[in-house]
C-alpha cells in the first residue's frame, strides 16, 4: 500500500543529515552486560562440548532424554539424575536460508540455521544450530547430519565448539 | 526434593557472559532544533505557547500535549527561574559511586509552565533552598553544540 503514498507527512532526513550535524541529535549508549548463571546441567553440557561429546539427561519418571540437559524435568517436576551420552548425529527438523544477519544487515553468503533432532534425544528436543558444507538448495527436512567440530585446542566449552552440522549423504 | 548434583567449587561454576550493543540516537525534532539552535547561536532558549491551554513549553515543542494542537507561537525564554526541588546525586547510572557528588535541581523557568531538570553549580557550600532564584551559566559560544548541556548549570542569583 505504501507505494501509493507519494507525500509522507513529517520531515524526511537522510543519514548524512545526522552524520554531518545538519540536524541536532541526542545520543548515548546503555551498558547492557550480563552474566547468566549456567547451573549444574548447562555447565556440564558445555564442558562436554569441549571434549567433543554431546550429553543429555534422562528423567527417571517419564523416561524422556532431555537435550540439551536440564537439571529437572519440566513435565514431571522432578530432578534429573542420569547422564546419557548422545552421538553427534541427527536429522534436520526444519531450517531456513537466511540472507540477513541478526542486525538485519544483508549478508552475501546465506546462513542456514536449522533445528536438529539429535539421535537418542526424545521428541521435541531440537537443537538450534547451523548447517554448513552444502549448497543451500540441497538442504532438506529429514536429511541426516553430523556435527563438524572445531579442532580440540580451539574449543572453548561453548555451543560454537560445533562449527555446523553437515549432511552425511548426498 | 533437592538437586542431586551441586557445584561445590567456584572453579566449576560457569556463567555465560555477553553484552548487548544498545546505542541510541534521536533527532531533537523540528521544535527542539529551533530551540537548541537559538541556545547555541544566541545563548537563549525558545519556547512555544499554546494560547488555548495557557501553557508555555520550554524547550519548545511542536504540539501541545494537552490539546494536541500544532503550536506556532514562539516565545523567548529567559534562562532564570526558581528552584522547585533538588537532590545530591552520589551514583552514576550503573550504580558506581561518583568521585564528586553532583547537585541536580528542578528549575521552574520564569517564562515557561513546566520545569527543567539540570545541574546546579557555584553553590560553594551554600545550602540550596526551595524557592530561591537561579540563573543559567552557559558554555562559551565557541564550545556550544546545540544541546541542553550548552547550559553548564544553574547558579544562585546575586
Amino acid at each position: 500500500m505504501s507505494v501509493r503514498i507519494q507525500d509522507f507527512p513529517g520531515t524526511p532526513l537522510r543519514e548524512d543529515d545526522v552524520r554531518s550535524g545538519r540536524v541536532l541529535t541526542v545520543s548515548g549508549a546503555a551498558r547492557a552486560e550480563y552474566a547468566w548463571d549456567l547451573g549444574v546441567a548447562m555447565t556440564r553440557y558445555l564442558e562436554e562440548l569441549r571434549n567433543g561429546r554431546l550429553v543429555g539427561q534422562r528423567c527417571r519418571h517419564c523416561g524422556r532424554v532431555l537435550f540439551p540437559p536440564r537439571a529437572f524435568c519440566e513435565q514431571c517436576f522432578c530432578p534429573t539424575t542420569e547422564w546419557v551420552a548422545l552421538p553427534d548425529t541427527g536429522v534436520i527438523q526444519t531450517f531456513a536460508i537466511c540472507h540477513i544477519a541478526w542486525d538485519a544487515q544483508r549478508i552475501d553468503e546465506p546462513k542456514l540455521p536449522a533445528v536438529i533432532a539429535v539421535d537418542g534425544a526424545s521428541r521435541n528436543m531440537g537443537l538450534l544450530h547451523l548447517i554448513g558444507g552444502v549448497e543451500p538448495e540441497r538442504v532438506a527436512v529429514g536429511q541426516r547430519v553430523r556435527a563438524v567440530w572445531r579442532p580440540p585446542d580451539e574449543r572453548q566449552g561453548a555451543i560454537t565448539d560445533i562449527l555446523y552440522f553437515t549432511p552425511t549423504e548426498a | 526434593m533437592g538437586l542431586s548434583e551441586r557445584i561445590a567449587s567456584g572453579d566449576r561454576l560457569r556463567t555465560w557472559e555477553g553484552n548487548f550493543p544498545l546505542e541510541h540516537l534521536y533527532t531533537v525534532g523540528v521544535a527542539g532544533e529551533r530551540a537548541l539552535r537559538e541556545l547555541k547561536d544566541h545563548g537563549r532558549l525558545l519556547g512555544t505557547r499554546c494560547a488555548r491551554c495557557e501553557v508555555t513549553y520550554a524547550p519548545a515543542r511542536l504540539y501541545c500535549e494537552r490539546c494536541l494542537t500544532r503550536l506556532d507561537e514562539w516565545v523567548p525564554i529567559a534562562l532564570v527561574g526558581t528552584l522547585a526541588s533538588y537532590t545530591m546525586v552520589h551514583q552514576d547510572v550503573d550504580g558506581q559511586l561518583l568521585e564528586t557528588p553532583a547537585l541536580v535541581g528542578l528549575i521552574g523557568l520564569d517564562d515557561a509552565s513546566g520545569h527543567l531538570v539540570h545541574r546546579l553549580g557555584e553553590f560553594d557550600g551554600q545550602q540550596p533552598r526551595l524557592g530561591m532564584k537561579v540563573e543559567a551559566v552557559l558554555r562559551p559560544a565557541t564550545e556550544r553544540v546545540g544541546s541542553i548541556v550548552d547550559i553548564r548549570y544553574f547558579r544562585p542569583v546575586g
